[in-house]
């Protein structure tokens, strides 16, 4: 690159190409004072050296010691190679010397060393002298170029730099044409260079609508000594288009006004704030959704951030901003004290909070409120970070102390049917007692009763005595499973043994059989009152020639499961649900006594300890009682 | 809590009293005092039989008497003015608390009969719909 610049066509260069014809032209004795005039007008223009054939120097002009910074006396007997810069490569060296050694002129560009370590450049004509036929020293002609060489660097770098930024740079005239493109436009655009130098502006930026809005866009910028930013879309080769951010400037080279644009690719800026505006958008949306608002605190600064449903949340005043003290004054008195010490107490210790209090909202309503939030304490210094949510639990705190009304009415209904079943149990045995027994007298008091009134006193006493069934029936019915017998262990074997001996005393004929049984963790009143009625039921129903009935264990997952089976008649599918009702019998009264309640107060039992019932039957094919007690976990 | 005098069944399981000379029966129901007398009638009970139609009355009686303290209360538990449970309590607050007392009640309750075990009745029993049942009962206690 060096020696394609010494090419140059300059005056210096023409003036040494003439002392060099001279002196390779000879010796000549008639032109040797022209020689000297040349010589002296040379060296009062350039650096000039002789060196000997060793290398060292033999003397050097003026001009050279102010450039290279040495003075004479330090130049003479020097080797002239250690005045070269260490930016010099070998190849350069050698070729140097290879070529003037072998009788050649050496021309060239190359640096040199200065005194204070500065580079100088320069342009250099090295000449061999030649005397009959010999050569006898070397003189080097050098013009300094350190100047124009640093320009020349500087603008490869700035170059460089233009190429290699991350925006593009693109430099348009007043007639809207590009006149310059970096190498980040060509990218960004997808045009070739050569395509987009001499394109008009509106070509690919879309604000611009043509010559005059350009025009108009020129005078603008002109107008503005600082420049302008603005937003903007390009299009790229192919038709798509993106954002862009420009930077633009009026600028002047050489007397003509152009120009220069900086611009940046904000696609992924604008796709990442997009994506942040629906983030917030979406954040808003779902606490106002969710009723909910969160909030941060820094106890150093005093400073409250919020999100935006924090003013529906709290029923303020909209953009009002919301400050921890004033809101103090919208706290119910009641709760302020409590409050207050708790937040004191988190924010110097850190930790949860999950606190409800009264707030009075900008109408001054009463509202519920909910704050849960977490205190992380940092040094002294830093104070204490909070953040934390709040809700608005009005409606929740209506509904749950409706819910709380709601159930005391509902304990208070249940405790005074229980009672009212018990008082007109209890009143309505008195007068139905009192029948029979008169009735009984009558009896007794009348010997000479016909057949037929001796068999209706009999069927009135029948009637008393069911009556009396049924009444002692709704007692055992409201008072099931209401005890609430803790659990306790026990073996079930000796009990279900004791249920079968009682049932066989009743109903000698009927063969029980009982299956392997553990012991149970369970309500053990309970277990017996289920199993028991089912096992009378099982019995009092059974019409087989050979009556049986079977209690069978057996261990499932998560329950005890019990089987009472019978080989009975049987129960229509049509009736499952009925049978479990509240005096519910499947054959007339006169047919089989049956209170229809033994059913009953074991689905009754069931229902309150949770515990699974369920019949399996056909006519004719007998009845499957199944009880599942669920696993407890012991104490 | 409960007297060792329990009862199973409305049958009485103590220990038999004998040589009660005078009954005093405080009961409100007709039909109740017509069955206490039938009793006495048929089963040739010889004691003395008084009648209170309630609590106060009861305890007016039992302040006012000339002729003597019963030696044994027959009780009917529910009574206008004051039910059986309240005069148990006052008895026991009166000169008369040693007096023997037995509820006769319609309640089949334990609830009932424990309340007034422990209100210091001797006995409990149930009111059956059997009149000779209840003969028995009454035989079991007079003797």
């Amino acid at each position: 690159m060096a020696m394609e610049k010494s090419q140059k066509r300059t005056d210096e260069d023409e003036l040494l190409r003439k002392m060099e014809a001279r002196i390779q032209n000879g010796n000549r004795e008639e032109e040797w004072n022209e020689l000297k005039a040349f010589q002296e007008a040379i060296s009062g223009s350039f650096l000039m050296a002789k060196v000997g054939l060793d290398g060292h120097i033999l003397a050097v002009n003026k001009l050279f010691c102010e450039a290279i910074g040495f003075d004479e006396a330090e130049l003479v007997g020097k080797a002239i190679h250690t005045l070269n810069s260490p930016l010099v490569p070998l190849e350069q060296a050698l070729n140097l010397w290879e070529e003037i050694s072998s009788g050649n002129v050496w021309r060239g560009e190359i640096s040199k060393s200065k005194k204070d370590q500065s580079l100088l450049w320069v342009r250099a004509t090295v000449v061999p002298l030649i005397r009959n036929g010999e050569i006898i020293q070397f003189v080097g002609i050098y013009l300094d170029i350190t100047k124009s060489k640093r320009v020349e660097s500087d603008l490869e770098l700035f170059l460089s730099m233009l190429n290699q930024s991350n925006d593009a740079i693109q430099v348009a005239d007043i007639d809207g044409r590009l006149q310059y493109v970096n190498q980040r436009s060509v990218d960004n655009l997808g045009y070739e260079r050569d395509e987009l130098i001499g394109k008009y502006v509106w070509e690919f930026e879309k604000i611009f609508d043509g010559l005059e809005d350009w025009v108009k866009h020129f005078n603008e910028v002109k107008a503005n000594p600082n420049g302008m930013l603005q937003d903007g879309y390009n299009k790229r080769r192919d038709g798509s288009i993106f954002p862009v951010e420009v930077n633009v400037k009026y600028i002047v080279i050489q007397d003509k006004g152009y120009i220069i644009a900086i611009l940046r690719d904000i696609s992924e800026r604008q796709q990442a704030q997009l994506q942040l505006m629906k983030n917030q958008q979406l954040l808003n949306e779902a606490q106002r959704v969710a009723r909910i608002s969160s909030f941060e605190y820094h106890s150093r600064t005093n400073k409250l951030e919020y999100s935006e449903n924090t003013w529906r949340i709290l029923g303020l005043q909209e953009d009002a901003p919301i400050l921890l003290d004033k809101l103090k004054e919208n706290i119910h008195p009641d709760d302020l004290v409590d409050l207050l010490s708790d937040w004191n107490n988190v924010l110097e210790n850190g930790g949860l909070l999950d606190k409800e209090f009264r707030f009075y909202d900008a109408k001054d309503h009463l509202n519920y409120m909910r704050a849960i939030l977490r205190s992380y304490v940092r040094e002294e210094s830093t104070g204490s970070r909070v953040i934390g949510t709040l809700q608005n639990i009005t409606s929740d705190v209506i509904t749950r102390n409706q819910l709380e009304k709601r159930t005391r009415e509902l304990e208070q209904r249940n405790a005074e049917l229980d009672q009212f079943a018990q008082i007109v149990s209890h009143d309505l045995k008195s007068p139905l007692r009192a029948i029979h027994n008169l009735s009984d007298w009558i009896e007794e008091g009348l010997p000479d009763l016909t057949d037929e009134n001796q068999r209706n006193l009999g069927l009135l006493k029948k009637r008393v005595e069911r009556m009396e069934n049924l009444i002692n029936g709704i007692l055992h019915y409201s008072s099931a499973g209401k005890s609430k017998n803790p659990s306790v262990h026990f073996r079930a074997m000796p009990l279900l043994v004791d249920l079968a001996e009682t049932i066989q005393t009743s109903y000698p004929a009927v063969e029980v059989h009982i299956g392997a049984v553990p012991e149970l963790y369970c309500d053990q009143t309970a277990f017996e009152q289920v199993i028991g009625n089912l096992m009378s039921n099982a019995v009092k129903h059974n019409s087989n020639a050979d009556p049986k009935v079977e209690v069978l264990y057996q261990e499932e997952s998560n329950a005890h499961l019990f089987t009472v089976k019978d080989n009975g008649p049987g129960i229509d599918p049509e009736y499952h649900e009925k049978i479990f009702k509240m005096f519910q019998t499947l054959l007339p009264r006169d047919t089989m006594e049956n209170t229809g309640v033994g059913l009953a107060i074991v689905k009754k039992i069931c229902d309150e300890l949770n515990w699974g019932l369920t019949l399996e039957s056909e006519p004719g094919l007998g009845a499957e009682f199944r009880v599942s007690i669920p696993f407890e976990p012991v104490n | 809590m409960l007297t060792t005098k329990r009862v199973s069944g409305g049958h009485l399981t103590t220990r038999l009293m004998t040589n009660y000379r005078s009954v005093l029966l405080i009961e409100d129901d007709e039909v109740d005092v017509l069955n206490v007398r039938r009793a006495f009638r048929k089963r040739g009970f010889t004691q003395e039989l008084n009648l209170a139609k309630d609590g106060i009355e009861a305890l007016s009686m039992l302040e006012n008497t000339t002729t003597g303290l019963p030696d044994l209360i027959l009780l009917d538990l529910n009574m206008p003015r004051m039910g059986g449970f309240e005069f148990l309590k006052k008895l026991k607050e009166s000169p008369f608390a040693g007096l023997d007392v037995y509820v006769m009640s319609t309640s089949s309750e334990d609830t009932d009969k424990d309340l007034a075990l422990e209100l210091g009745a001797s006995g409990y029993i149930i009111k059956p719909l059997y009149t000779d049942q209840f003969a028995d009962e009454l035989a079991q206690i007079l003797g």
